[in-house]
């Protein structure tokens, strides 16, 4: 005789249950069954101190940001190949143009790419300890970066490629200023 | 907002009872995430079990000191810089500190690392990693960067105790063959 299991209830909102009742049907299982394989999943990210909502999110944005054809490298070998360039400015300019490429990349992608881009960049800078986006009411933009730990190089690097992306955007950098693991950069919304 | 009763297994809700209390929130919200994330994985054409372990190998990632990087701007770097023994045991090096943060969180099994690699390595790779070999497929990479990459896997791969018998590697194809562990 198979063991019973002993069951309990618990409230979620009715549009959810009908979706996942959906779901359930097509994936020919119960609901029952379905819902625990579901609750397994959010207990076992729970283990990894995030939450099942963070984390979609997080593969989420990282999938944009690959799908743009960024790849995923070891920082350390990439700082090598950066301090080998002789020329800081044709390495700026590289940066720069990189950035705007991804910024029309966004814009053919969403529909407010400005809404998505703060999220997106604190997801997918991982040199940077912190990178926060805020919006003026006055037509301004402001990218602050922190990163204690990051060479300043790749920090002014990651600057261009920011002033890049607001370009493409409609943005124009009025004010840069990068200084040892602290960056911020004004943006002017163009005319 | 429309609520409604769900049964789940006793010992599922007893463990998110929990954490909510743990976190300070409730068991409606927790569960409301959980099945939404499921959804919308869904509509991705994914599975939330796939994205979960695929989000944990970019956890993983970003964790040992990787970055996301544009891959026009890595080519140039690339075709400028001189790939030099220098330059050859710095991705060597690279591969064995990967491998051994991958050792560090568990991931031993072959089967997990082939997963591991696609994910890090260039764009969609074809990998297969057995105890006999390892083979890698990505048509984008340029030469230099696929010699670039076969030293990084060697790295990886030595740092899990797989010795390199013989190496072939032309522009987009790796192929690394272990040595036997009979085999001097």
């Amino acid at each position: 005789m198979p063991e019973k299991v002993e069951k309990k209830l618990v409230v979620v909102r009715a549009d959810v249950l009908e979706k996942i009742s959906e779901m359930a049907r097509r994936e020919n299982k119960t609901l029952f069954a379905l819902v625990n394989e579901i609750l397994q999943d959010a207990l076992k990210v729970s283990e990894m101190k995030v939450t099942v909502g963070d984390l979609t999110n997080f593969y989420r944005l990282i999938k944009v940001q690959k799908d743009s054809g960024s790849l995923i490298l070891p920082l350390d070998l990439f700082l090598k190949l950066v301090q080998k360039w002789e020329n800081k400015e044709e390495l700026e300019k590289e940066w720069f143009s990189a950035g705007e490429w991804y910024g029309k990349y966004l814009m053919a992608k969403f529909e407010d790419p400005l809404a998505i881009l703060p999220s997106l960049l604190s997801t997918s800078l991982w040199h940077l300890s912190e990178v926060k986006m805020e919006g003026k009411s006055d037509g301004r933009a402001v990218i602050s970066m922190i990163a204690p730990n990051a060479d300043q190089l790749l920090l002014e690097l990651t600057g261009k490629y920011l002033e890049g992306v607001m370009n493409a955007l409609g943005f124009r950098s009025i004010k840069s200023d990068i200084v040892r693991g602290v960056g911020i950069i004004e943006f002017l919304r163009k005319l | 907002m429309k609520r409604k009763f769900l049964a789940a297994k006793e010992n599922l809700a007893d463990k998110i009872n929990e954490i909510a209390k743990e976190h300070g929130r409730t068991v409606f919200s927790i569960v409301n995430e959980a099945l939404g994330a499921f959804i919308r994985a869904n509509e991705w054409g994914k599975d939330l079990t796939t994205i979960i372990e695929d989000a944990r190998i970019l956890e993983i990632a970003r964790n040992s000191g990787m970055v996301l990087m544009p891959e026009p701007l890595h080519e140039r770097l690339m075709e400028s810089a001189s790939f030099d023994s220098k330059m050859k045991e710095y991705w060597r090096s690279s591969g064995v500190v990967f491998g051994k943060y991958l050792d560090l969180n568990g991931i031993k099994d072959l089967k997990k690392v082939e997963r591991v690699l696609k994910e890090v390595v260039g764009v969609n790779p074809d990998i297969s990693i057995s105890s006999e070999r390892l083979v890698c497929i990505s048509p984008r990479l340029g030469e230099k960067r696929s010699e670039a990459v076969a030293v990084f896997l060697e790295g990886v791969m030595s740092s899990m105790g797989l010795e390199i018998a013989s190496r072939e590697v032309s522009k987009g194809i790796i192929v690394l063959k272990f040595k036997r562990e009979s085999e001097p």
